[in-house]
């Protein structure tokens, strides 16, 4: 017997109307991806892309227009699927009258747990969040951060199988983005599936096993961090450090483009070459030590999520997740 | 349903942390440690206040009057009691209404207060009565004749005082008020404020309970819910802030249950306040009077709903426009509309509607008269089907607009019939001249078929004129405060009235009248409150007086005698309408109660309340005796069966609006509903007869058609302090403070179920739809 999918979308569509016209607007143009259990999947895009109406959806927040999608084996929208789903929304606001203790009293109740199993958990969770010290203050002192950490903390109160932050770190300081990458890692350890939307590209590149990426309405890219980091990439960059003069270097390497090239404090010359493949790496080493160049330092740069999704959205005027 | 009950539960903490909550209850604290030192004790009754004389220009008058001659009265008496100055101020003060000359008003108040002042010093005297002064008063209530049994020399301190004013009441009936055995002296903390009020207890706690209504009615049912809708507006719409509605619809729970549970946590403000306030004057009635009315705690549901009707508005707009300010503004016009249909309604009942309401039909020969709420008689004209107004005196049509304007004012200026003289062809009534204070002087109009039922008036009729009734020989005989007067000469012909004390006498010489009365005069005096029925097979009289139920007979020569007599059960100063048909006399109790008695014997036959504490105003018997018709205040119609014995709610069309029902000479009953609109039924079957239905004039038409739908229809969250004032007294109808004492004025209407259904269909219908919004809308 498979295991069903944490999530699954197919040719899924949502098309909004609006205005006195009542004019259209496909926010979906059919999705399709797939997030298995136990992993954690990134959804990234630019801004309009749908990322939150296809959560929107997954939630039943909003109906689809067309195709399908199932959280954990069932309908998206369905309340015995949303019971085991913990959710964190983007710009999350928790009613001024709470304290982070009955505010994680009040959400879980509506999650659907006892007094006794909410009072079992809730100070530990908080304390996860690095709250546990502020737990009985009121939350209108709580600065964005704290709210988000305690946004998470809710959203795990019933110890859901699925997970789905909507910019988990947003507002979070260093401290509080370590604090949550731990939780996140924690959750992944214990076999929970984490759906996760957030636009700081080096986080997801952290955190997911797998990434989406949406473009309006459709997906661009779905696959492995790194390789969706490779394939979207144009070879390498090699960043040789010399002892010589810049004049001496072009000469030794000929017409090969050269992206930068300036002078260290130390007098050594640091240059950053495109290259294709590791054959026209070694060819670039042979000619500049045939030529007597003397080597100081050699390193290969690696090519970033933020590199392959830049490149995805090269055409497009200045993309933002 | 936890989870949604954790809704509500989130409400009441949201509640408890609102500034404008706390402030509330400090205000609430405030007002309650404001009222808790009031309190009362009781005392006996005997000092006069400022109320308790209905004229005292009249009663100053009659003592300065009587002070100067030699003849024994309790009015010399009285003015021998005061010290020489204030003799002499009061032969020499100009006493409005009185003397022709009115040198200012302050020396008249100077010399009443001083006379006040010195008569209830007086009365506090063991040495007030003396045989000689007080010989010719009729005694004629049993606290009176039991006291005076014991001797004045064996009293008390303040039994005197309460002898020598029930003297003064049964010496001056028409000028000194009635008044109970004990008054209720308020007191805040020790001190003791007012005059005592001339209250029983029971009338107190109807008081304490229409104060307490009063309050909870503007504290809480007016500005505790507008700060509720103020404070409460933003819940709804901050359900939809994004990072809250989200976090929400993600939770397994219903939507439009959600949205149900905020609404219902919402009420949460309300609730608090209204259970702090209401649980608080429940106590302070409870401890300070000995009132424990648990009724009283109902005010926390009612004003509770009263409140959720608005806050049903607010919350639809909430979720359609997701503002606080839109939500406001839209639940303030709201109450604006409610306020204004409400308004419209009660003006055009209280004013059109009531006042062409018809209370008496009775056939003139060939035509129907019907008399309506006003008093003012009309008569059926079939070609245009109209009630064509008849009959109408100058002094009606002067007071019409005071009339329509004030409905209280109807219950004074009633005139007495008409009533159709068969004999002469002529409709007579008696209508009030003016209305000077303590004077019940009534002019006798005359109006000729002949004449286009025109009335004149050249004579008076007998001082305190209480009733007019045509004999089984055609006689017509009037039933007055000082006794029985039969109409032998020309009503039209003028004579000179005979004046005592400034009192016109209703003498033989002196009018129209033959005095009829029983040679024991004290028999037939009628001192209110009071009632009178003829049985119109038999002619015999029944006359009912605090209490006292006697039955009169007239001999061969038309005098009539009392045969028999009869206390009924419960307090002297009861009110009771009695009808007398065959040998059954039907009453109608203050308590609600329909009593029937045997004529012969007085044996109850039956004693039932049709309606609870609901009272009756109109009671009407068949020609034959058989039938009574029993009208509820509440426009219900009961019929009394006395060979039966028992007593149904009849089976006709328009029960709850019927305002008149009352028997043909030929035994049909006549039965008005829908203010206008008569029809004669046979009896036993209720067999319709015949219908006198009017083409409605515009006013009405609007009323009807237009005005009453709407008002059906809308919302009345500004009624709902009828119903709770129907809770607390269990009566669909209200006694005014001048009907009081007479069963058969106009009440006014709590009508208290009606706000309750409209008002909880609206709430359902809008509730729905914000369901069903929000149930389908995409956030």
């Amino acid at each position: 017997m498979t295991q069903d999918a944490a999530i699954e979308v197919r040719d899924l569509t949502k098309s909004y109307r609006s205005g006195l016209l009542r004019r259209r607007f496909d926010a979906l143009r059919g999705v399709s991806l797939r997030v298995e259990q136990g992993e954690i999947f990134g959804l990234l895009g630019p801004n309009g892309a749908g990322k939150t109406t296809l959560i929107k959806v997954l939630l039943g927040i909003v109906r689809r227009s067309s195709g399908s999608a199932t959280l954990l084996g069932r309908s998206a929208g369905d309340r015995a699927g949303r019971m085991k789903v913990g959710y964190l929304p983007e710009n999350l606001r928790i009613a001024s009258h709470h304290t982070a203790l009955t505010a994680m009293e009040y959400y879980g109740k509506l999650s659907g747990l006892s007094w006794k199993e909410i009072k079992a958990e809730r100070l530990g969770l908080l304390e996860s969040v690095g709250l546990a010290d502020r737990s009985r203050e009121s939350v209108k002192k709580f600065s964005k951060g704290m709210l988000q950490r305690l946004g998470l903390a809710q959203a795990l109160l019933h110890d859901p199988e699925l997970l789905i932050l909507d910019e988990p770190t947003d507002g979070l300081d260093p401290v509080g983005r370590s604090h949550v990458r731990n939780v996140l890692t924690r959750l992944k350890s214990q076999g929970k599936t984490i759906f996760l939307n957030s636009h700081i590209l080096q986080e997801v590149e952290l955190i997911c096993d797998r990434v989406a990426i949406l473009d309006r309405g459709l997906v661009k890219a779905v696959g492995n961090v790194h390789d969706l980091a490779t394939q979207h990439s144009d070879g390498v960059e090699l960043e040789i450090v010399v002892a010589t003069s810049e004049e001496v270097v072009r000469t030794a390497l000929g017409e090969r483009d050269i992206s930068s090239c300036h002078v260290n404090r130390d007098g050594t010359l640091r240059v950053v070459l495109p290259l294709a493949d590791q054959f026209a790496v070694d060819q670039c080493i042979d000619n500049l030590r045939s030529s007597g160049i003397s080597i100081v330092g050699l390193s290969r740069r690696r090519v970033t999520l933020e590199d392959a999704f830049l490149k995805l959205f090269a055409g497009d005027a200045s993309p933002s997740c | 349903m936890t989870k949604y009950l954790a809704i509500i539960k989130d409400s009441f903490r949201e509640a408890l942390a609102s500034r404008v909550l706390w402030l509330l209850l400090v205000l609430i604290t405030l007002l309650l440690l404001f009222i808790a030192p009031l309190g009362y004790h009781e005392v006996v009754t005997w000092q006069l206040g400022d109320n308790d004389v209905r004229g005292w220009e009249q009663l100053m008058h009659s003592v300065r009057t009587d002070g100067k001659k030699n003849m024994p009265s309790p009015a010399r008496r009285i003015f021998t009691l005061l010290d020489d100055k204030l003799q002499e101020r009061l032969v020499k003060v100009n006493l409005p209404g009185i003397d022709d000359e009115t040198r200012g008003p302050f020396e008249f108040m100077s010399v009443s207060g001083e006379f006040r002042k010195s008569l209830n010093h007086a009365i506090e005297q063991p040495d007030f009565y003396d045989d000689e002064s007080f010989k010719s008063v009729p005694l004629l209530s049993d606290e009176l004749r039991d006291l005076k049994r014991a001797g004045p020399e064996t009293l008390t301190e303040s039994e005197v005082g309460r002898f020598n004013r029930l003297l003064l009441e049964a010496s001056f009936p028409d000028l000194v008020r009635g008044s109970p055995p004990t008054s209720i002296q308020l007191k805040y903390g020790w001190w003791e404020f007012f005059d005592p009020f001339p209250l029983r207890r029971a009338t107190l706690q109807e008081w304490l309970q229409t104060g307490a209504s009063f309050v909870m009615t503007w504290f809480v049912g007016a500005i505790g819910v507008l700060v509720a809708i103020l404070v409460t507006s933003p819940i709804v719409p901050q359900m939809f802030d994004t990072g809250s509605l989200h976090l929400l619809l993600s939770k397994p729970i219903s939507r439009w249950l959600l949205f149900l549970a905020k609404f219902v946590g919402g009420c949460a403000f309300i609730c608090i306040c209204a259970t702090y306030l209401v649980t608080g004057l429940w106590l302070i009635l409870g401890v300070r009077f000995g009132v424990w009315d648990p009724k009283l705690l109902l005010g926390i549901p009612i004003y509770l709903f009263v409140f959720a009707i608005y806050y049903s508005v607010s919350s639809l707009c909430g979720v359609v426009y997701r503002s606080p300010i839109v939500c406001i503004v839209l639940t303030v016009v709201f109450w604006g509309l409610c306020f204004l249909v409400g308004f419209a309604k009660v003006t055009f009942e209280n004013t059109i509607w009531s006042s062409s309401r018809i209370t008496r039909v009775f056939d003139a020969e060939d035509s129907v008269v019907a008399v309506n709420e006003l008093g003012v008689a009309h008569v059926w004209d079939e070609s245009t089907r109209r009630w064509r107004e008849v009959f109408a005196t100058p002094q009606q049509k002067q007071s019409r607009g005071l009339m329509i304007a004030a409905p209280e004012l109807r219950n004074m200026n009633q005139p007495i019939g008409p009533i159709y003289d068969q004999k002469h062809e002529r409709l007579l009534s008696a209508q009030m001249t003016s209305p000077p204070p303590g004077m019940s002087e009534r002019a006798l109009n005359v109006g000729a078929r002949s004449d286009d039922w025109e009335p004149r008036s050249e004579n008076t009729a007998p001082t305190g004129t209480q009733a007019i009734f045509r004999e089984p020989s055609g006689e017509i005989l009037l039933v007055a405060r000082v006794g029985l007067f039969r109409l032998t000469g020309d009503p039209l012909e003028k004579r000179r009235p005979v004046k005592l004390f400034g009192i016109q006498l209703p003498l033989q010489t002196a009018g129209p009248f033959e005095n009829v009365s029983p040679p024991d005069t004290n028999a037939t005096i009628l001192t209110p409150p009071s009632a009178a029925a003829l049985n119109s097979s038999t002619g015999m009289l029944a006359l009912y007086t605090r209490g006292h139920l006697r039955l009169l007979d007239h001999d061969e020569q038309g005098v009539y005698a009392v045969t028999a007599e009869h206390r009924l059960d419960g307090q002297e100063r009861q009110p009771v309408v009695l009808a007398f048909g065959g040998s059954t006399i039907l009453l109608g109790r203050q308590d609600g109660r329909v009593q029937a008695l045997d004529a012969a014997t007085f044996a109850e036959q039956m004693s039932t309340n049709p309606e609870g504490p609901n009272q009756v105003r109109f009671i009407s018997a068949s020609p034959d005796g058989r039938w009574f018709a029993v009208l509820l205040h509440n426009g219900n119609l009961w019929m009394y069966d006395a060979e039966a014995k028992s007593l149904a709610l009849a089976p006709i069309a328009g029960q709850s609006g019927i305002s008149c029902a009352t028997f043909s000479e030929s035994g049909q009953l006549y039965v008005a509903d829908r203010a206008v609109r008569v029809t004669a039924y046979d009896l036993p079957d209720f067999t319709l007869q015949q219908r006198y239905s009017p083409h409605l004039g515009v006013w009405m038409r609007a009323y009807r058609y237009g005005l009453l739908p709407l008002y059906t229809i809308f919302p009345k969250p500004g009624e709902l302090g009828t119903t709770f004032e129907y809770f607390m007294s269990g009566k669909e109808t209200q006694a005014t403070g001048s009907s009081e004492e007479n069963l058969s004025a106009s009440q006014r209407d709590l009508d208290p179920w009606a706000p309750l259904w409209s008002s909880a269909l609206f709430m359902f219908v809008v509730l729905g739809i914000a369901c069903v919004y929000i149930e389908w809308q995409e956030f």
